[in-house]
């Protein structure tokens, strides 16, 4: 499986995973042209500060027993074999119960499609992970492992 | 490690043969992620409160300006940057002309002519040429120097008429040029100015001053100083570097700065120098834009002192590595800091000439005028003593490289000459179709369009291939002639139109203007066709584009391009595209205000394709068969 392992240490804020996040979901996918206007456009990912005041790059864990999926009465939101916790928008009606749940804020509510719910999709189907090929500090590597519990994220 | 591509392919291998040599080429994989926002415009580092920057999470910055604020503000500042780097080099020009023609500095007036010509355009009248040429100094220096709520008085002269009225309803005719840079700066401080639009019209006024000043009455000064352009021969490459020679690498924009350098090098006196070192003499090589400059005008100074223009920017780290170049003098900008280390490790002396330009690891001497010639006799000695000290174990290795056929020289006066004094023929051969349009591909190089000029010479083949005649100036010139399009054998790479016209004038389907300044030649020829076919230049059948344009200097040009009114192209944006009302403006309402637009395309075939659409409509509304 596909992980995410992040040094938090090495995070500036620059914020670039967040635009990468947004650009790679825009119709264009045009690294010039990313959509910053959030009636359309959201990252599913957020640099924060923790309490401590420290950078904080927060992402979807794809956690093993994903509050999201069991909140999720559509049946949108599913665990899928490869590990990735991922929204079905055909199913999404907005509830946001998902949004309520979700210990990390990583469901997000978005304007978008008529108010749907988004999240990170694990960038499945990408060759490598948008948000770790934009990291200019290696803050964000990607590695291959065998283990597929603990969610797809990593903290070092 | 990866290592950046280039469409020199004789270049490319150099580089490959060369790993031992850190250059640009390497660093641009180290470089490889770039901060979006900056790529955007959105990040705003004017206050204490950021660095903001706008996401769809944080739409505004704390002072509560909005990505369309930030995006202005960022351009305007860039482009302040940019005009200021070129009326520097009209501004030290102009001072040089007016101290060579008082006779403070004991050096000629290579073109009394290009004086008298420049003095009637400019309503000069009276008085011997050296008379005029004061006169044409102070009147550019009091231009520069007046105050914003004061017209400069040059730019009705120099721009046509059609052109001066819309500006002047647009309410961007510059007032005094530095007054209108420092304004700007003004502008686009902490919570000052916050409208949009109010600094794109700054960016175009401060196009205006950067074009009719920065580059066009710096080429005419220049032209009086260094002599006038003539259609010639040259060679270009690595291979001007000739190692039996002591081998002076010059870079900047500023030729005057050299008169008293190559008027002593033309001399047995000067070359004498060289030759008690050791060496058969001494040579100036060009390795950024002032290189082209000497080129442009080569006919005017004694043969052999100007060896070539080498490459373009970024080929400069490498020709360092040959060791064939004993001294390095910047006297303006695209010198790389990457050289220094290359410098030390091949004992190369590096020299500064004015301190804008100064090198951590360079010597900054006073270049004084009225002491040119004192000046250029040390800058030979310690060449001189480079020389000695570094030859005797250092291995050179100099490729074979680039042409010996290159048709140098154009200007917007050598090219009447050539077409028999009129632009008459060039527009018969458009309105007959069989050159398809006009295309001015100019302005820098740089690794991020696809590698170094690979879009450049990408889109050029395009066009020449599809009977546009392609006119260059800048660095995208030097690396197309050192790939071959300004070689008379380029023709083969034209369609049977601009073929036929390139056998029958021994022209190659690029005309090579020589520096970025001579996008102001450029300039001139689409304000010729304007004035012989009676339209404004929006009209015209010509599209201009900078394709691989690398800094601000770049953006001021283009600013001019849009006053001016012409379609712009560009393969990467501009730092934009974070504000959707900005685009839009320079995409596509522009045209209503100056007629002039932005295409941004990196892909070459369809850049080509949008220019020729362009021109077409243009020739269609012209009443020209398409």
């Amino acid at each position: 499986m596909r992980k995410k392992l992040i040094d938090r240490s090495k995070c500036v804020g620059c914020k670039n995973c967040e635009l990468a996040c947004i650009t790679i979901h825009c119709d264009g996918k045009n690294p010039f042209d990313p959509n910053l206007d959030s009636s359309i456009a959201r990252a599913r990912n957020k640099v924060e500060l923790d309490n401590g005041g420290l950078l904080f790059p927060e992402f979807c864990r794809h956690c093993d027993e994903p509050a999201c999926v069991e909140a999720c009465m559509s049946g949108a939101l599913t665990k899928g074999d490869d590990g990735l916790v991922v929204c079905n928008h055909d199913y999404c009606i907005g509830c946001f119960m998902c949004v309520m749940s979700c210990p990390y804020g990583m469901a997000r509510p978005s304007v978008k499609n008529g108010g749907k719910m988004i999240k990170c999709d694990g960038c499945r189907g990408r060759k490598s992970m948008a948000c770790v090929d934009a990291c200019p500090q290696r803050c964000l590597t990607e590695i291959e492992t065998d283990d597929r519990t603990g969610g797809q994220i990593i903290y070092k | 490690m990866k290592r950046c591509s280039s469409a020199d392919s004789c270049f490319s291998a150099y580089l490959e043969k060369r790993s031992d040599v850190n250059t640009a080429f390497d660093r641009m994989e180290d470089q490889a992620v770039k901060c979006g926002y900056g790529q955007n415009g959105v990040c705003c580092r004017l206050c204490s409160n950021g660095p903001c920057r706008i996401t769809p999470d944080s739409p505004k910055g704390v002072c509560g300006a909005s990505a369309d604020t930030m995006v202005a503000r960022n351009f305007l500042r860039s482009v302040a940057a940019g005009a200021a780097c070129y009326l520097h080099v009209a501004e030290s020009t102009a001072l040089r002309l007016k101290s060579i023609a008082s006779g403070k500095s004991p050096l000629p007036l290579r073109s009394e002519k290009s004086a008298d010509e420049l003095a009637r355009l400019l309503g000069i009248e009276g008085g011997n040429a050296r008379d005029k040429a004061v006169r044409i100094a102070d009147a550019v220096l009091a231009d520069l120097y007046g105050r914003r709520d004061e017209k400069m008085k040059l730019v009705e002269k120099l721009a046509i008429p059609a052109r001066v009225k819309k500006w002047k309803e647009l309410g961007i005719m510059p007032g005094g040029a530095k007054a209108e840079v420092f304004d700007a700066l003004i502008k686009t401080s902490t919570n000052l100015n916050t409208d949009p639009v109010d600094q794109l019209l700054h960016c175009l006024n401060l196009g205006i001053c950067t074009g009719l000043y920065g580059l066009a009455m710096t080429n005419l000064m220049n032209d009086i100083i260094m002599g006038e352009p003539e259609i010639c021969k040259v060679s270009t490459g690595f291979s001007v570097a000739d190692p039996d020679y002591i081998n002076i690498a010059v870079s900047g924009h500023s030729h005057s700065v050299f008169a008293g350098l190559i008027a002593l090098l033309e001399t047995d006196k000067g070359q004498k120098i060289g030759m008690d070192a050791g060496a058969k003499g001494i040579k100036i090589i060009g390795i950024t834009c002032v290189g082209q400059d000497m080129q442009l005008r080569g006919s005017a100074i004694r043969p052999g002192v100007f060896a070539g223009q080498a490459g373009n920017n970024f080929t400069q780290e490498a020709l360092l590595a040959t060791g064939a170049i004993d001294m390095v003098i910047s006297e303006f900008n695209c010198t790389l800091s990457g050289i220094e280390p290359i410098a030390e490790k091949n004992k190369i002396k590096l020299l500064c000439l004015d301190d804008v330009c100064k090198q951590a690891g360079a010597e900054l001497l006073n270049d004084t005028k009225g002491a040119e010639l004192v000046l250029a006799e040390k800058i030979s000695r310690m060449a001189a003593d480079q020389y000695k000290i570094r030859r005797g174990g250092l291995t050179i290795d100099v490729p074979v490289h680039g042409y010996d056929d290159v048709i140098a020289g154009v200007s917007e006066k050598s090219l009447l000459k050539l077409l028999g004094g009129s632009l008459a023929p060039v527009i018969e051969l458009v309105k007959n179709g069989t050159i398809k349009g006009i295309a001015g591909i100019r302005g820098c190089s740089n690794l991020a369009a696809g590698g170094h000029d690979e879009t450049t010479v990408a889109l050029t083949r395009e066009l020449i291939k599809r009977d546009i005649l392609v006119l260059s100036a800048g660095c995208t010139t030097g690396g197309l002639a050192n790939c071959g399009f300004c070689s008379p054998g380029a023709k083969d790479m034209a369609g049977p139109g601009l073929k036929a016209v390139c056998e029958k004038l021994g022209i190659p389907p690029v005309l090579n203007f020589g520096p970025c300044l001579a996008i102001g030649r450029i300039e001139i020829v689409v304000a010729e066709l304007a004035k012989a076919l009676g339209v404004d230049i929006p009209a015209l059948p010509v599209v201009i584009s900078a394709p691989q344009w690398l800094e601000e200097q770049a953006l001021a040009d283009g600013c001019f391009g849009l006053s001016l009114g012409l379609t712009l192209h560009l393969a990467q944006p501009p730092p934009i595209l974070g504000s959707a009302l900005i685009t839009k403006v320079l995409t596509e309402d522009l045209v209503n205000l100056t007629g002039g637009r932005v295409i941004v395309e990196m892909d070459p075939v369809a850049a080509a394709d949008k220019l020729q659409a362009d021109i077409n409509n243009k020739l269609a509304a012209l009443g020209i068969g398409v």
